[in-house]
């Protein structure tokens, strides 16, 4: 009782702080829609940092980056090779964006799709998609803040208990401080991942063989070498993956990551776009923390063998081995973290783009500015409750099927790509291309069997993307060469 | 992937402008595709050696978040500064 105390003690003083640290920023943003979901293109480098970062340590990183490692090996090493390749196109995309955004007023990534194709329709499909694929994602986070917190206490807490309490905090400085509070609150949190993230992942392999290079040589002895030869193993987690499926789920990652709506639309809020670029060539950096986030999951293959479900390998660690309350305490805080920072950041997309992109142009009448920030702050709260309601309610199978459909988000990539850089593409070509990947993408996800090669499903809605995307724009008459030249002219200030 | 095959036959009509030192950031970028992913991770995915107590695979892995950092430090660098204005 007296460490379930202790770890309650240190949990409570981390949210009460995350809480503080979020609702602070609320003090200084202006008003209206530009500060509640661009915070005034005021961000500066080191805030910008860490929500960048936040966006790959999430719950998905802290606990399923293990779970990779422990049961599939050397496949977990895909984390790391599509964040490299991923993110150097944010470089050359976030400029443009944030030059435009601020001449226009644009907050959000389908606005900008939607002005350079003359398309309202594109942008509220987008905005319906990407309301749908967030919802999922949150649930996600959520149930692993309820798990975690569930099983540290040794259900002391209840799971639907630990959520609510985790989410509450979240949706108060989301609803308040807007993306300053994501911003803000993901610095905090993002050090305090970062500082454990290396303490447990130098500290296990020590405890438990005496060292990273002891337990490598461990884990080889042991006759598992097949583990650590890359690509690592299958899903099955007993025969050897291959390169085509390796490779591709990369590929189809790495494309996706930069137009991720909620991560492209942070290019807004920066400073100026020497202050988005800095913070982007620093995102490597963090890469470097997925480093210690494996080791914790190597650490467990040959002093743990058999856990079940793989993803709980963490937790299950740190409950068997006799550790101070005060590290499992912290280790808590570290995954609540890890799952707030994410869910922070796609709660307050979420709202803004709902609003932004599916509401506001089907409406009749412009609305004005605190009416807009107002409906933003509303919808923050329902998708906050709609989507504890699936955490708490809903089979959890329903959620890790709607991830499948993340092969998706990878579809956006050519047409934002072509904004900026093809003048010739037109309004018929990027909707083509668009919805035939998406099209293409589901097909092959509902029926993997038809293939015709062992690769990712995105791979064939990229391909059939960009040539749908190059014949019909090709086909259909130019777009208007003055708001084309608006895009492909935003390369300098 | 799609930046590559894209951009090659549109190049005329194409507004990208690839500097020098973008143009060495682009390769050492493409050079860093391949290599984790295929075909360099394949000749560098065996378990053994243990580098600095790493296993290679992962070590190689490791290494090429160091050389991204470093290009994308020194595109950065150049970048700003030849246009000292664009700020």
């Amino acid at each position: 009782m007296e460490s379930g105390t202790a770890i309650l003690i240190i949990v409570g003083l981390y949210l009460l702080v995350s809480l503080v640290m979020g609702i602070l920023p609320s003090l200084r943003i202006t008003s209206g829609v530009d500060g509640y979901v661009a915070g005034d293109r005021n961000m500066n480098v080191f805030i910008m940092y860490f929500v960048l970062g936040a966006s790959i340590f999430s719950s998905f990183a802290f606990l399923g980056g293990p779970g990779w490692a422990y049961s599939r090996g050397a496949a977990a090493f895909y984390i790391i090779a599509y964040g490299l390749i991923g993110i150097v196109p944010l470089y050359f995309f976030g400029p443009r964006a944030w030059r435009l955004g601020k001449k226009f007023g644009f907050v959000t990534q389908a606005e900008l799709l939607a002005n350079r194709f003359s398309s309202r329709s594109l942008s509220v499909i987008l905005g319906l998609l990407s309301v749908a694929v967030f919802i999922p994602y949150l649930t996600l986070q959520m149930i692993g803040s309820g798990y975690v917190l569930n099983v540290i206490s040794e259900g002391l807490i209840p799971y639907w208990a630990g959520a609510g309490i985790t989410y509450l905090v979240v949706l108060i400085y989301v609803y308040f401080s807007g993306v300053m509070g994501v911003g803000w609150s993901n610095a905090f949190q993002g050090m305090i991942m970062m500082v454990l993230a290396w303490i447990l992942g130098i500290y296990l392999p020590t405890e438990l063989y005496g060292g990273i290079e002891e337990m490598f040589t461990a884990i080889l002895d042991s006759g598992k070498e097949a583990m650590l030869q890359a690509p690592g193993l299958a899903g099955n987690g007993s025969e050897p993956w291959n390169w085509w499926g390796y490779g591709s789920a990369v590929l189809v990652s790495a494309v996706g990551f930069s137009v991720w709506p909620h991560f492209f639309m942070r290019s807004y809020a920066a400073r100026s776009p020497k202050s988005f670029r800095l913070s982007v060539v620093l995102y490597p950096t963090f890469l470097l923390f997925m480093v210690p986030i494996l080791l914790i999951g190597f650490s467990a293959v040959v002093a743990f063998p058999g856990v079940e479900p793989a993803d709980s390998i963490l937790p299950y660690i740190l409950m068997q081995l006799d550790l101070p309350a005060v590290i499992i305490g912290l280790f808590c805080a570290g995954a609540l973290a890890a799952s707030m920072s994410s869910g922070d950041a796609i709660l307050h997309s979420a709202a803004s783009i709902a609003v932004r992109d599916t509401i506001r142009p089907l409406l009749k009448n412009p609305i004005q500015d605190n009416t807009e920030r107002f409906m933003i702050q509303m919808l923050v709260l329902v998708i906050g409750l709609i989507s504890y309601l699936f955490a708490v309610v809903i089979d959890i199978s329903i959620v890790s099927l709607l991830l499948g459909a993340y092969g998706g988000v990878a579809q956006i990539f050519p047409v934002v790509f072509a904004m900026f850089y093809w003048p010739r593409a037109t309004k018929s070509g990027a909707l083509a291309g668009l919805f035939g990947g998406i099209a293409v993408n589901t097909f092959f996800l509902l029926l993997p069997e038809l293939k015709p090669l062992p690769v990712h499903e995105g791979i064939f809605g990229l391909a059939v993307n960009v040539i749908l995307l190059i014949s019909i724009s090709l086909l259909s008459r130019p777009d208007d060469p003055e708001r084309v030249e608006k895009f492909t002219e935003s390369g300098s200030a | 992937m799609n930046q590559k095959q894209k951009d090659i036959p549109a190049r005329k009509h194409f507004t990208f402008t690839l500097n020098r030192s973008r143009l060495v950031f682009v390769i050492v970028m493409s050079f860093a595709v391949l290599a984790v992913v295929w075909p360099g991770h394949a000749i560098f995915s065996d378990p053994l050696p243990l580098i600095f107590g790493f296993p290679l695979s992962f070590a190689w892995v490791i290494l090429w978040v160091l050389i991204s950092f470093a290009a994308m430090t020194g595109l950065y660098v150049s970048d700003h500064k030849h246009k000292a204005e664009d700020v």
